[in-house]
């Protein structure tokens, strides 16, 4: 039992319905009107703290040991890393009552995904989705207005299901990392998690990500044997935009998206960065004419950037046929399940050790494998009044 | 299972007969008769009891293992030898706060308090 004033099943109540709800306030809430337990605010956000920092120093001192977890996992089938950066607003440390030396902050996720796996002898899905043909969605994923007056094309209208085999991998368990430390440190948390799970010997290994630079040399200094891939909504993006800029009407602009998009799909990366270099020149851009910044054929010179430096990572037809994931919407998802609890407009946390400890105990609460509920089971006493500061336990 | 684990078995089943009983008798008579009740007024007077009941579990639970505790225990810190007291503190649980009683250290040494049940 907790040294002080509380007991380990009331804890246990108090760090999970601050991590499922939006503020500590709302927390109160939760506690007393579904567990009838009458908590302040303060004492919530006190004790939440505290278990954050436990997990952190935990995680830092290898101290996660085989017998405390609750799910000891064979190897996995197909083990999938993904990474992405997220944000967070903070506020000065040690400061007095208020927000200080506001900033906004990255964060650093992954998911780690054991997932189902087949293979095909032949691209099981070489026309591109019908998600990706539709201009309304389209404009969405490219975070982009729609294109006006464009005379839907009769295969979007009809919206018929594709009948197509599902061939994508499906999650069967996720574990979550989040931090504020850099990608070294970061790439480091997240290779002691693989090897936890024992995704060094599974059979099929990918690592996706979008064009962070940061992944990529994740990927290499800790992943190297996993399969690179680029998530393929992140050059949809980039090609959308880039269109848009190329071509006058909209009706132009969506067959010219749509043919690069499918040439991606297909493989065939080089013949859009043929397009897209051809494109310039003649607009008079080259290594000589730099555009300048804001210039909108900026964005045509992005994405031809953007596609050459992650060439190798858009082999999309191969991963289809060995049964890998082509998009990191698993990570995008867990960023928001993460950004739930911690990104709001009047929400900031005290850098670094109050948004690291609510990043533990968001991503342990995230995890398939119950180990924010393990570890809260067995959390160890404390034999003083208060407990040490972030003690390894 | 022994003998004695299946006594106490038939006595808590019998006891919490009782307390059902006597619970939903208490009810009643607060109630007065022929006055109408919600059911969501018997849910919440029966956990109370459940509660009440939880509570007094642990209080034993805990009085009972810290009956068992030497008189003298190391100070976590610097491991001198130091004189045990059982004292009496309130701790919260799911249940509602639960009177609890447990050995307390104080090292001379260190100049802290400390309590070797944590």
């Amino acid at each position: 039992m907790d040294a002080r004033e509380l007991t380990l099943a009331l804890v246990q109540r108090i760090v999970y319905a601050a991590s499922e709800s939006r503020s500590y306030s709302r927390a109160t809430v939760v506690l007393k009107q579904v567990g009838g337990n009458e908590v302040s605010a303060k004492t919530i956000e006190r004790v939440t703290s505290a278990v954050g920092k436990e997990l952190a120093a935990r995680r830092d001192t290898g101290g996660v040991d085989e017998a405390s977890r609750s799910v000891v996992e064979t190897p996995p089938k197909l083990a999938v890393v993904e990474s992405d950066g997220g944000r967070i607003q903070t506020r000065a440390e040690d400061s007095p009552p208020g927000v200080h030396w506001q900033q906004w902050r990255e964060t650093k996720n992954a998911c780690l995904l054991r997932m189902t796996c087949g293979s095909f002898d032949h691209d099981p899905h070489p026309e591109l989705p019908q998600a990706f043909c539709d201009p309304e969605k389209v404009a969405k994923l490219a975070e982009k207005e729609p294109l006006s007056g464009l005379a839907l094309p009769p295969e979007v209208s009809a919206k018929k299901p594709s009948s197509a085999v599902d061939w994508r991998p499906k999650r069967l368990m996720r574990t979550c990392l989040s931090s504020m430390v850099d990608s070294r440190e970061f790439g480091c948390q997240m290779e002691r998690e693989a090897r936890r799970r024992r995704f060094f010997e599974a059979a099929a290994r990918a690592f996706l990500g979008d064009g962070l630079a940061w992944n990529w040399s994740i990927q290499q200094t800790h992943f190297p044997d996993f399969i690179p891939i680029l998530d393929f909504v992140h050059p949809l993006g980039y090609i959308y935009t880039a269109a848009t800029i190329m071509t006058g009407d909209p009706q132009q602009t969506w067959s010219y998206y749509l043919a690069m998009t499918r040439a991606c799909w297909q493989g065939r990366v080089d013949e859009v960065t043929a397009a897209l270099g051809e494109w310039l020149p003649r607009q008079g851009v080259d290594a000589a004419h730099p555009l300048p910044d804001n210039d909108p054929r900026q964005a045509v010179a992005d994405a031809l950037r953007y596609l050459t430096n992650n060439r190798e990572r858009m082999d999309y037809p191969r991963y289809r046929r060995l049964g890998l994931p082509v998009t990191s919407a698993l990570m995008e998802s867990m960023v928001k399940e993460v950004n739930y609890r911690v990104k709001g407009s009047e929400m900031f946390w005290n850098d670094p050790s109050g948004a690291e400890a609510i990043l533990q105990v968001r991503a342990a609460a995230l995890c398939d494998d119950d180990r924010l509920a393990t570890y809260l089971a067995a959390r160890p006493g404390c034999p003083y009044v208060r407990r040490p500061a972030a003690t390894a336990v | 299972m022994d003998d004695k684990t299946e006594k106490l078995k038939e006595k808590l089943e019998r006891l919490l007969r009782e307390t059902g009983e006597t619970a939903a008798e208490l009810q009643a008579a607060e109630r007065g008769a022929g006055k109408p009740v919600h059911f969501s007024q018997i849910e919440a007077a029966a956990h109370q009891v459940g509660s009440q009941l939880s509570c007094r579990i642990q209080e034993r639970t805990v009085r009972e293992l810290a009956a068992d505790v030497p008189q003298e225990s190391p100070c976590p810190h610097c491991g001198t030898l130091c004189r045990l007291n059982i004292e009496r503190r309130t701790v919260n649980s799911t249940d509602g706060p639960l009177d609890l009683w447990e050995p307390h250290g104080h090292c001379t040494r260190c100049r802290r308090d400390f309590f070797p049940s944590a």
